[in-house]
């Protein structure tokens, strides 16, 4: 495939962004614009009585303190309805819009101040006295899901929000004939997606025109419209939801909030432009993370290493509400499958409601975690088996004429999993050999010699990406000549605008600077669902593909009959159309379109069909798997436990690839995101629920010094599900990185036999394992 | 509440104007001057967002008082590009190198870097030299890679570039 | 995230200084402000009035006199970095300093500053504990002199009154029979220690006469090792005494923190030890 990027384009978005004229939900004004404050639970649990606002209304600025209570009048509900459908799950617990009696965690939304300033507002909000009674709390998933632990909520039966069992095939036999079986338990933590941009948003209600305008940092401004539609019960054309520029998503900008919903019902109450900016430690305490999961599982495998079966459990964390259904541990348990046969599957999956912040998607979305499950027992049985970690994996990786490869579960939208294109064992292969594997050996002998313990270790991995079920695109060309193109898609740096303007460029025969793009604007496009599962490269992409097609056709049609000669003979070429090889017979793009916008009472010309315009909603028929390897390299100071990535090397394939500077883009993102996943982040909560990792000195993010350079190399496989041929990019990197790191870190430690566990591998954890093995007497 | 009326220089223009003492310097450019390409990504001094140079050396603006910056000098992104309107030899090499995605944090790499640009010397410029720098802006999106490249680029001596 | 009212006070003279001091209630001075700022706008602090020093004439400078370096507590932690006086006399701090923060908190934080807000990983009042520096504090009432031993209380407190404060530090310098040593293990590039030891030892011949140890981030205040300096003391620095310096390390006091235990803590104040002596013992 012909690629854009790497060829002198530079993304659209880049130069206002350089400029510091980017326009992110903050840098936003508007004439009288006021400053909200929420006022959030102190305590993971508590029974919340009265609320006295009046001292914080008499400070000299403050326009209002609102509660639930005086929200109502606007409000139509008193819960968000973010409930993803999912038959697991016994009991939905919605977000409360804001607290009427119960606070479920640190954190949660209670009461909003209106006031002049944000200072104005911080003051006043620290002067609403709420009469609460503490409550126990749960905080820990295997107490919670315990028979005699308290409730997270006084009005749910038990914590136990969801049970159900993935699988297929005789798992019982399997184990029964299996040559070698292997068992293991991991307590795997991921962190939240801390984009530098908080969540944020400002509403202004326009009494000139009756709609609601409300620019929000969010992934998904179309589902946040039918939210506010809902909940304010307006209708579709008195609102108006625009994501500007946003700054990093990630997942958890994906999900609509209270606040959103808070904000704009108090800019209708109050008839003012509201603003409310999420600061860090609210972003800590409030914004949708990650965190725990438990996993027992057991491995059985022949006498050869082949895959057999893996059964067991995983104990999932899900926080105080089901804002996302059961998506993210899903994830975990089909993505353990990875690019492998695995013949039979049974995994119990329990998710515990806790007293803490609600956990949904960041990026990988809880597939790293299964990703990571399935590769160390790989690892662990090739160690018991004294064969290499790349044959184990040889021997099991789906062979590349198996694909499409139909695996026996199911996705969400009910059909099942299957790989659509790729070569997985190729894919490895490379890999080991630009990572060079197969000396490596050599050069850790060698620094052994000199005490310095390296270790090289890899990952396989797939990725489910292009989810549905639609998305929308527009292209629309008016006298002006200009392209103008709209989208459902959104973004948060992912270049969505410049890949969308390259795929409509290469058909229209024009640079993409010229087409104008615009992203998450609900008034530009009547539906759309936005960012999510690396979805809009192969949705939205594929959408615009399909417009942009059906707008040349109709150029080269409407010209064919204005030059009189065969559309056939007609090319497109610099926003015209002319005659092939006859450059003086052309038409503008502006003139056709001027043609075919009409004239009062004559008839368009040849019986065309009105207008240059063209709308495009793309099914995707399936999800459509990218798939990698990652190779990590390591050195551990035994002394300290400080693990340094030396190397790292990923053979990605994505199929084909619009733009591969913004695919490496991703994939680096992806990776470091998943290395800090690995290394850093951590959120920590003391025995009550209180959040103790609130600021970005306790919560650590890598830094430029604490990264290696990722060496990224391309295979193109491309899939059949789409014209483009194309599959998503944003989430991959991430998903490799623990099991590859992990890897690297045991084969480094190799000679002391440490086995790591848990996510993640902090300093003095790894220290711990490597005295406590030391004691033990080897090497 | 307790105002003062302060005398700087933003970028070359001198401005006189009335702020509250505890409006912080990044507030103070965004909110009372309108220039919001500095960015509060943390509000305690961490993130880097909000770097901007003050009497030419880079500090955290989320970190000192407006009323602080009395009678000096602050350069903030805005100042890069030149009168005509031409991008920063550093913001062109951004752009070719793809090391910003979201953007949110760029302006306060691009001063950390600009700084390094205007004390260092070429010869001196490394990989390592430049990910120590930058050590104090955090980015989520890029991996870092597409930063230290454009900045090899643009401020290191050939021979130290990769 | 924005900090509490205050009242803002820029005084332009130490006299002026001394009353406002001396008068004002509830008031904290801001020297660069890289630590009190985010407290204040976290809202962890929320002093009435704030007396900002930067327009004090003679805080900021770096003198060398009778076998002393004065610095002064306006000193920009990038100033002392970049300093010949103090990089050729007292190697031991500039080793320090390149550990504290980022380019950008260097640029404003400053000597003063972090002895004042005398976080127990920080990396100046470790230098201070292990060369017994001499603080020097005035206030309205007079000036008055201590060792840092006296002015360190507890982490985060110090000895100073409301009404004082502290202008300059005096620091030993480095003679040719002394040694230094420093190293510091933090997560990233920039972070406070998990756990910094320095090291000074004066030898006579291959024997040391003065030994000097101290660490930061056990979770105690910064201070000398009085036990590890004792067994060190008219001994050669060996094999074996590195071994039983280490050993020693290994069960001083130290409390767990939110990241890191005690257990960690000693163990890398062991292993630190040790990088720090075999260094200085292979180098001489």
């Amino acid at each position: 495939m012909q690629h854009a990027g790497k060829t002198g384009h530079a993304r659209l978005e880049d130069e206002r962004l350089l400029r510091g004229q980017g326009r992110f939900v903050d840098d936003l004004d508007v004439p009288d614009l006021l400053h909200v404050v929420f006022l959030r639970s102190a305590y993971a649990h508590a029974r919340i009585g009265k609320i006295d606002k009046s001292a914080a209304e008499k400070i000299v600025g403050v326009h209002a303190v609102l509660t639930l209570a005086d929200l109502k009048e606007v409000l139509t509900c008193e819960r968000l309805p973010a409930a993803t459908p999912a038959s697991a799950i016994h009991f939905h617990v919605d977000p409360c819009i804001l607290v009427k009696d119960e606070a479920c965690y640190v954190g949660e939304p209670i009461a909003m101040v209106v006031a002049d300033t944000r200072a104005i507002a911080e003051d006043a909000a620290a002067l609403i006295e709420i009469d609460a009674e503490i409550l126990p709390a749960v905080t820990e998933i295997r107490a919670g899901l315990s028979p005699d632990s308290p409730r997270t909520r006084l009005d749910q039966p038990d914590n136990c929000v969801a049970r159900w069992t993935i699988g297929y095939g005789d798992c019982e036999s399997a184990f029964a004939k299996a040559a070698h079986k292997i068992s293991a338990s991991f307590e795997l933590h991921k962190g939240g997606a801390i984009p530098m941009e908080g969540r944020g948003l400002l509403a202004r209600p326009d009494p000139l025109d009756g709609v609601l305008t409300v620019w929000d940092s969010t992934q998904m401004p179309h589902r946040v419209k039918r939210v506010l539609v809902t909940t304010l019960g307006l209708n579709e054309n008195q609102i108006r939801v625009i994501a500007p520029d946003v700054g990093g998503g990630f997942g958890p900008k994906g999900p609509v909030y209270a606040e959103e919903v808070a904000v704009s019902a108090a800019a209708l109450l109050l008839q003012k432009p509201l603003k409310w900016i999420e600061d860090r430690y609210e972003n800590f305490i409030s914004t949708n993370q990650e965190r725990d999961q438990y996993w027992d599982v057991e491995g059985a495998f022949d006498a050869d290493g082949r895959l057999l079966g893996i059964r067991g459990t995983l104990l999932h964390d899900h926080g105080a509400c089901t804002p996302s259904g059961i998506q993210l541990p899903q994830n975990s348990t089909t993505n353990l499958i990875g690019p492998y046969i695995l013949p039979t599957y049974k995994l119990d999956v329990s998710l515990c409601l806790t007293n803490k912040t609600p956990t949904t998607s960041t990026r990988g979305a809880g597939r790293p975690q299964g990703t990571f499950v399935m590769e160390r027992l790989l690892d662990r049985m090739a160690a018991k088996l004294g064969i290499g970690r790349d044959e184990i994996r040889r021997r099991n990786l789906i062979p590349a004429d198996a694909l499409p490869y139909v695996t026996q579960v199911l996705t969400r939208d009910g059909l099942p999993m299957t790989y659509d294109s790729g070569d997985y064992p190729e894919c490895q292969r490379r890999a080991l050999e630009a990572a060079g594997w197969h000396d490596f050996l050599a050069r850790q002998k060698a620094a052994r010699e000199k005490g310095r313990w390296i270790g090289l270790g890899l990952s396989n991995y797939v990725e489910g990406t292009g989810r549905g079920p639609f998305e929308t695109a527009s292209l629309r060309i008016g006298p002006s000549g200009k392209i103008l193109v709209a989208s459902g898609a959104a973004s948060q740096g992912q270049g969505t605008s410049t890949m969308l303007a390259h795929i409509a460029a290469k058909v229209l025969g024009v640079r993409p600077e010229v087409i104008d793009v615009t992203c998450g604007d609900t008034h530009a496009i009547a539906m759309g669902l936005g960012a999510y599962a690396s979805r809009q490269t192969v949705t939205a992409g594929n959408a615009l593909h399909a417009a942009s097609l059906e707008i040349a056709q109709k150029i080269k049609q409407t010209a064919a009959h204005l030059l009189e000669v065969s559309a056939d003979d007609l090319e497109l070429r610099d926003s015209f159309v002319q005659v092939k090889g006859v450059a003086s017979m052309k038409k503008s793009f502006g003139e056709i379109a001027k043609t075919l916008s009409g004239n009062a009472g004559f008839a368009l010309p040849g019986g065309m069909k009105p207008g240059l315009f063209a709308a495009v909603d793309f099914e995707p028929p399936a999800i459509t798997y990218t798939n990698g390897t990652h190779l990590a390299e390591v050195e551990v100071d035994i002394r300290t436990g400080h693990i340094k990535i030396t190397r790292y090397v990923i053979v990605h394939d994505c199929g084909n690839m619009i733009n591969p500077q913004i695919v490496e883009g991703q994939v680096l993102g992806g990776v470091v995101h998943g290395i800090s996943a690995t290394l850093f982040e951590w959120i920590r909560h003391d025995a009550q629920g209180q959040p103790l990792t609130v600021s970005l000195a306790d919560y650590l993010l890598p830094t430029a010094h604490d990264v290696p350079r990722i060496e990224i190399h391309h295979m193109e496989s491309p899939t059949p599900l789409n014209p483009l041929g194309v599959k998503g990019a944003a989430e991959s990197g991430t998903i490799g990185a623990p099991a590859a790191i992990v890897s690297a870190i045991e084969d480094a430690l190799a000679p002391l036999k440490i086995e790591i566990n848990q996510l993640p591998v902090t300093p003095q954890r790894l220290q711990k394992l490597i005295r406590k093995a030391q004691a033990g007497g080897s090497p | 509440m307790d105002e003062r009326i302060i005398t700087i220089e933003v970028n070359g223009k001198q401005y006189r104007l009335k702020v509250p003492v505890r409006e912080n310097l990044a507030d103070f450019l965004r909110h009372r001057l309108h220039l919001t390409g500095t960015h509060t990504g943390c509000e305690h001094g961490v993130c880097g967002s909000c770097t901007i140079l003050l009497d030419s050396r880079s500090v955290r603006s989320c970190l000192i008082l407006a009323v602080q910056c009395d009678g000096r000098s602050v350069r903030t992104v805005e100042s890069l590009a030149d009168a005509a309107g031409k991008l920063d030899p550093l913001q062109d090499a951004f752009s070719r190198h793809h090391a910003l995605q979201c953007g949110f944090c760029t302006p306060g790499v691009l001063m950390t870097l600009v700084e390094l640009r205007e004390n260092a010397d070429p010869s001196e410029i490394n990989e390592d030299m430049i990910r120590e720098k930058l050590s104090g802006n955090l980015c989520r999106c890029t991996g870092y890679q597409g930063m230290v490249d454009a900045a090899l680029e643009t401020l290191s001596r050939p021979d130290k570039r990769l | 995230m924005k900090a509490a009212g205050f009242g803002y006070h820029r005084p332009e003279t130490m006299a002026e200084l001394l009353t406002l001091l001396a008068d004002l209630p509830d008031a904290r001075i801001i020297a660069g402000g890289q630590s009190l700022m985010p407290m204040m706008n976290f809202r962890v602090a929320m002093p009435q009035h704030l007396v900002d020093i930067e327009k004090i004439d003679g805080l900021d400078s770096i003198n060398l006199r009778d076998g002393i370096v004065q610095i002064g507590a306006m000193v920009r932690q990038a100033d002392a970095l970049a300093s010949p006086v103090i990089k050729e006399n007292c190697p031991v701090l500039a080793d320090a300093i390149a550990h504290i923060g980022h380019q950008q908190t260097r640029n404003r934080g400053t000597v003063g500053g972090s002895l004042c807000h005398l976080d127990p990983a920080s990396e100046i009042p470790l230098v201070c504990a292990l060369l017994d520096a001499q603080l020097y504090i005035a206030s309205r009432r007079g000036t008055r002199i201590m060792n840092f031993r006296d002015f360190a209380v507890a982490p985060l407190t110090t000895s100073l009154a409301e009404d004082e404060i502290l202008t300059h530090i005096d620091l030993p310098i480095c003679d040719p029979d002394t040694r230094h040593g420093f190293r510091e293990y933090a997560r990233r590039s920039g972070d406070f220690a998990v756990v910094a030891v320095a090291t000074h030892l004066r030898f006579a011949g291959e024997t040391i006469t003065e030994a000097r140890m101290a660490f930061a981030g056990l979770g105690t205040i910064q201070a000398r090792a009085d036990r590890l300096e004792m067994f060190a003391t008219s001994q050669k620095l060996s094999p074996a005494l590195i071994d039983k310096l280490a050993q020693e390390a290994a069960q001083m006091p130290a409390e767990s923190d939110l990241h890191h235990d005690a257990d960690y803590k000693r163990h890398l104040a062991a292993c630190l030890l040790r990088e720090v002596l075999e260094r200085i013992l292979r180098h001489g």
